[in-house]
């Protein structure tokens, strides 16, 4: 399955080279796409040049990009403009597509792109039972506390938020299944294709695909009154002053950000107040030194640390 | 007696086909209705919802006639295959495939073949106008063919019935 949805959206040429490479696909980060350039792949935490089995590395052409574009879009870019502005689409599955290209500017602001020559397919993983060692720290008395999960890019955030929201959804020892709420802007949680998750959420969940996620979660509380609220790579204003709107409303928030650490965290204007104001009670750091998604550290409401890594670790984070 | 008979058969054989000349340019017209409607739904569908090509064809497939929903169908499961043909190409082919001696004009399949080139692309502006100025000339290619119907229609059944009077007398 996560095979053939990966090799569904790559170019013909690509596609019969990739399966000559035999690879895990569940191991497989990126394919990395450039004009001119050999095929790259990030596999197993390594660089990897496709087409060295058949002598040498694949060189991409224009043709190939071209093909790429079609295949994202459903030959359909007009409806993918909006994404197209941000320079990425999420296609069916959860990966994030990113184009790189010469950038049109209408009035001073991006308007779309245009002679697009890099492709970077960023492979989405969905693994289950990521989240069963977190379960004790963020739970008290089957319930769920309000939690932010901390992680710079590539680090697994979504794939961690991904397994706590099918959890959470299902139940498991530590929560009563619960009615989650998933304001899925970018299409990344669920993968969702016509409005259908692919990624497995769990019986109690509800996404909204596509939305703003400020908008989203105010649209959930009135539509669906779920218990939980989740959503992917908070940052503005707006989207804080919705987290709280929800928190007020009796909704428990599941949230991700970018950071590599508390301090950095605190630095960032709207959440320094977040964290004063003791809005969320558990913080969740990821980083990925041992593997992809390990847990740092996770802390408390006064970001006092619970749980750290190994000992090495603990000057460092706590 | 037989003579009678032969002559009464000439004329309705020839009238029949005077009647299915007539019959063959109002269904034309009105397949040209239903290719009206069904680009207008398209339209609507780029505008409002802004869905991909494949969607809008599936869930026009479902509520449209024949010859229309063979093609959309065909056509979106052809965009399933991603065999590295273009959609241009993809569209070119189903036209020909499906359309062709369907009861379309030969001129308006020339102009659907040549559509495809203009769908797909990056702006939702410019993809809402190339499927209006298709509308715009279709529904001048629908004009004229209307103004002429009724003396075409007219001039079929005249011809029918007037021909198979000829050969009576010839034969006679």
């Amino acid at each position: 399955m996560q095979k053939d949805r990966i090799l569904n959206v790559l170019p013909c040429k690509i596609r019969l080279i990739l399966k000559q490479e035999k690879l895990n696909y569940d191991e497989l980060q990126e394919i990395r796409i450039r004009t001119d350039k050999p095929l790259l792949l990030r596999y197993r935490g390594k660089e990897l040049f496709a087409g060295q089995t058949r002598g040498k590395p694949y060189i991409v052409t224009k043709e190939d990009i071209r093909e790429m574009l079609d295949y994202i879009s459903n030959y359909s870019l007009y409806a993918y403009e909006q994404e197209m502005k941000q320079g990425f689409i999420t296609v069916e599955g959860g990966h994030r597509v990113g184009i790189t290209g010469q950038v049109i500017v209408e009035e001073g602001r991006v308007k779309n792109l245009k002679h697009i020559s890099s492709v970077n397919m960023r492979v989405s993983h969905e693994i289950i039972g990521c989240a069963d060692s977190l379960f004790p720290y963020i739970t008290r008395g089957k319930n769920l506390y309000h939690t932010l999960i901390i992680s710079p890019p590539g680090c697994g955030k979504t794939t961690l938020l991904r397994d706590l929201v099918r959890q959470i959804s299902n139940g498991n020892a530590y929560i009563n299944g619960k009615s989650v709420g998933v304001v899925d802007e970018r299409s990344e949680i669920g993968g969702c294709y016509m409005g259908v998750a692919q990624n497995q959420l769990g019986i109690r969940t509800d996404i909204l695909d596509g939305c703003p996620k400020a908008e989203g979660m105010i649209m959930l509380i009135r539509s669906m009154s779920p218990e939980v609220i989740a959503v992917d790579e908070i940052g503005a204003r707006e989207d804080v002053h919705a987290i709280e709107y929800a928190m007020h409303c009796g909704c428990k928030m599941l949230a991700t950000v970018h950071a590599q650490s508390m301090e950095e965290l605190k630095k960032k204007p709207v959440f320094d107040q977040l964290i004063g104001e003791k809005r969320f009670e558990r913080y969740v750091l990821l980083g990925n030194r041992t593997h992809v998604g390990n847990i740092k550290g996770i802390f408390d409401e006064n970001t006092k640390c619970i749980f750290r890594e190994e000992k090495r670790e603990e000057e460092n984070v706590c | 007696m037989l003579r009678a008979a032969g002559s009464f058969f000439i004329i309705a054989a020839t009238t029949f086909l005077g009647e299915s000349r007539a019959s063959e340019l109002r269904g034309q017209y009105r397949q040209l209705e239903r290719l009206r409607q069904l680009v207008c739904r398209i339209q609507s569908e780029v505008r409002y919802a802004r869905s991909p090509l494949e969607e809008i064809f599936r869930m026009i497939a479902g509520t449209t006639k024949e010859p229309y929903q063979t093609w959309l169908l065909s056509l979106a499961a052809n965009m399933c295959i991603r065999n590295g043909e273009t959609f241009a190409g993809l569209w070119e082919t189903s036209v020909r495939e499906n359309l062709e001696g369907a009861g379309l004009p030969a001129e308006e399949i020339v102009r659907l073949k040549e559509l495809g080139a203009g769908l797909g692309t990056q702006d939702v502006q410019m993809q809402i106008r190339v499927l209006e100025l298709y509308l715009m000339q279709l529904s001048t290619a629908m004009e004229e063919i209307r103004e002429g119907m009724k003396t075409k229609i007219k001039l079929y059944h005249c011809l029918g019935f007037m021909s198979g009077m000829l050969i009576v007398i010839l034969l006679l």
